[in-house]
């Protein structure tokens, strides 16, 4: 059974008045759970609308949204738990940070919860080890940290709700290549480790490219495409005419089979393909 | 929520209203809220509301987004409506209950009252729908120019104005961001007693007023790295002008007024 499931969801902003737009038109979609899926799409496209959907921040106008097979809608004072199920990390997730220190920060979530002081403490810690912050930081004022350090700290405070489904909105926004990376890693590591469903939304192939299991592409409110990242790049061109890229080693890749090298096209990450070049020139052949 | 605020909101248009000089709007608004004040009785009252709807009419903003900006105020006309009823004495008493009188006096003043309160309201969202906030602030600070006398930066006090104006849409967009972000960490905003709704803002107020902080740090950067002191004499792009459409706005809430006191002498005051 698909952990999330939404049938003809659209939402139309601004509803009666002559303004209105639709920000997500008619969206069908089934995710497994266990999979770490890569939104990606235009600016306005309806990736932001879309995920406030999956976790009742946003109802939509006609259609219905299904976690674990469950209606959310469909029962009253349901949502809080939905919010508890489906952890929503947004952009700049920094600016939410409010607590006198980074611990407090990290435990809203799990106090908002009604977990003991234990279970709390349990969860926080463990949140804080995912994100790599250092024990001795979680005393701190969240004001006293470095931008890289709240973002993590601000990913934490979701992570510590241990959501079955975990959606971040551009995490690696305006952060170094460095910084970028480690974030990455960080997300992979925690799908990895706690098994959950993970959601990223993300402007950068590449980023989605090194860590998603699938690909779901937006395009102008409607769903393009869902599916496995081999099969969404192999679909170059109807990328390009919806203003997206593949990633740039695999354009690289494609451009060299245009001249009539004989290499496949099917590599998303840079590792990949000095592996696939280096073996190439050993070889001869391939 | 706070998408309900409508003051200071502009609905685009090309209207003669849009197209009048912002100073000779303020000022008139003004003129009409003394006017407003000065109707004894209800010919009088007719002629003002025809003439503010007159005025709507012109604007072409929508009749329904104007009550949108009653809406928020709709329980202060109630309040003030009954405590009149129950206040004003004098008159022909209508209804005797034990605790207090109802006369048609007193019906008369809450009437008034409900109506005046209302044109109020909707005359000044007028002037702001048409207008636009910068307009606006430019021509309160000519309007105030005289003050410079009295060694009142006006300038300052207008640059003051437009950044908040300016700011309203951020911060609201901000308070949604700060309150999403919190909803989606479970807070909840809802329920619970007056106390516990008021803890419940603290993760809200926090992060807004940080935000808030550093937007004013940058923009106060920003604005010095353009060389705004503040002090010296600007010049502006859009010289006001007021025009012959200006001239018939002022002649027709001069005729506004004389009818008013012209009504209010010929018949009987209710109030």
């Amino acid at each position: 059974m698909p952990v999330i499931s939404l049938r003809n969801v659209t939402h139309t902003y601004g509803e009666g008045l002559p303004i209105s737009v639709s920000a997500i038109k008619d969206i069908n979609l089934d995710i497994e759970s266990g999979e770490l899926v890569g939104i990606i799409g235009h600016t306005g496209s309806g990736k932001s609308t879309l995920v406030q959907h999956l976790n009742g921040l946003l109802k939509p106008t006609s259609g219905s949204v299904f976690i674990d097979g469950e209606d959310i809608w469909a029962k009253k004072g349901n949502i809080r738990q939905v919010r508890f199920k489906v952890g929503l990390c947004f952009q700049y997730p920094e600016y939410q940070l409010f607590e006198e220190t980074v611990f407090k920060d990290i435990a809203f979530g799990p106090k908002n919860m009604g977990l003991s002081k234990e279970e709390t403490e349990k969860s926080v810690l463990a949140a804080a080890k995912y994100v790599g912050l250092k024990p001795e930081l979680l005393s701190k004022s969240p004001f006293d940290l470095s931008g890289g350090e709240k973002r993590r700290a601000a990913i934490a405070g979701v992570m510590a709700m241990n959501p079955k489904i975990l959606i971040l909105d551009e995490p690696t926004a305006g952060l170094d290549p460095k910084g970028r990376q480690e974030i990455l890693s960080m997300i992979k590591h925690y799908q990895r480790t706690t098994g959950s469903t993970v959601l990223l939304v993300s402007h950068s192939m590449e980023d989605v490219a090194s860590v998603a299991t699938k690909i779901l592409v937006m395009n102008k409110s409607r769903l393009a495409m869902y599916d496995s990242v081999e099969n969404v790049f192999s679909r170059a061109d109807e990328l390009q005419k919806m203003g997206l890229t593949v990633p740039q080693i695999t354009r690289i890749f494609i451009g060299l089979k245009e001249k009539g090298i004989d290499v496949e096209t099917d590599v998303y990450t840079v590792k990949e393909g000095y592996r696939r070049l280096l073996s190439m020139l050993k070889g001869g052949e391939r | 929520m706070a998408r309900d605020i409508t003051i200071g909101q502009y609905f685009p248009g090309k209207s003669l209203l849009h197209k009048m000089d912002p100073r000779v709007k303020i000022v008139l608004t003004l003129v009409f809220l003394v006017v407003i004040f000065l109707c004894k009785n209800f010919w009088a009252m007719g002629l003002m509301v025809a003439f503010l709807l007159g005025g709507v009419l012109i604007s072409g903003v929508p009749f329904k987004m104007l009550l949108k900006s009653l809406k928020g105020i709709l329980l202060i006309i109630f309040i003030t409506a009954i405590l009149n009823l129950f206040y004003a004495t004098g008159g022909k008493v209508l209804l005797d209950l034990k605790f207090a009188q109802i006369t048609d006096k007193g019906v008369y003043t809450a009437i008034f009252m409900a109506v005046r309160i209302s044109c109020l309201i909707i005359s000044s969202s007028l002037m702001t729908y048409t207008t636009t906030p910068t307009m606006l602030t430019d021509a309160i600070e000519r309007l105030l120019s005289p003050l410079k006398v009295f060694k009142i930066q006006v300038n300052t006090l207008a640059m003051m104005m437009t950044l908040a104006l300016r700011f309203i849409p951020t911060l609201i967009e901000e308070i949604d961001k700060i309150m999403n972000a919190q909803k989606a960490r479970g807070a909840d905003l809802e329920s619970g007693n007056l106390i516990e709704r008021a803890k419940a803002l603290v993760p809200i107020l926090v992060p807004l007023f940080v935000s808030s902080f550093r937007r004013a740090y940058e923009l106060a950067f920003a604005m010095e790295c353009r060389c705004y002191t503040g002090s010296n004499e600007r010049t502006r792009m859009k010289q006001m002008k007021m025009s012959f459409l200006d001239f018939i706005f002022i002649f027709g809430i001069i005729v506004l007024l004389a009818g008013v006191i012209l009504l209010n002498r010929f018949f009987v005051h209710l109030i």
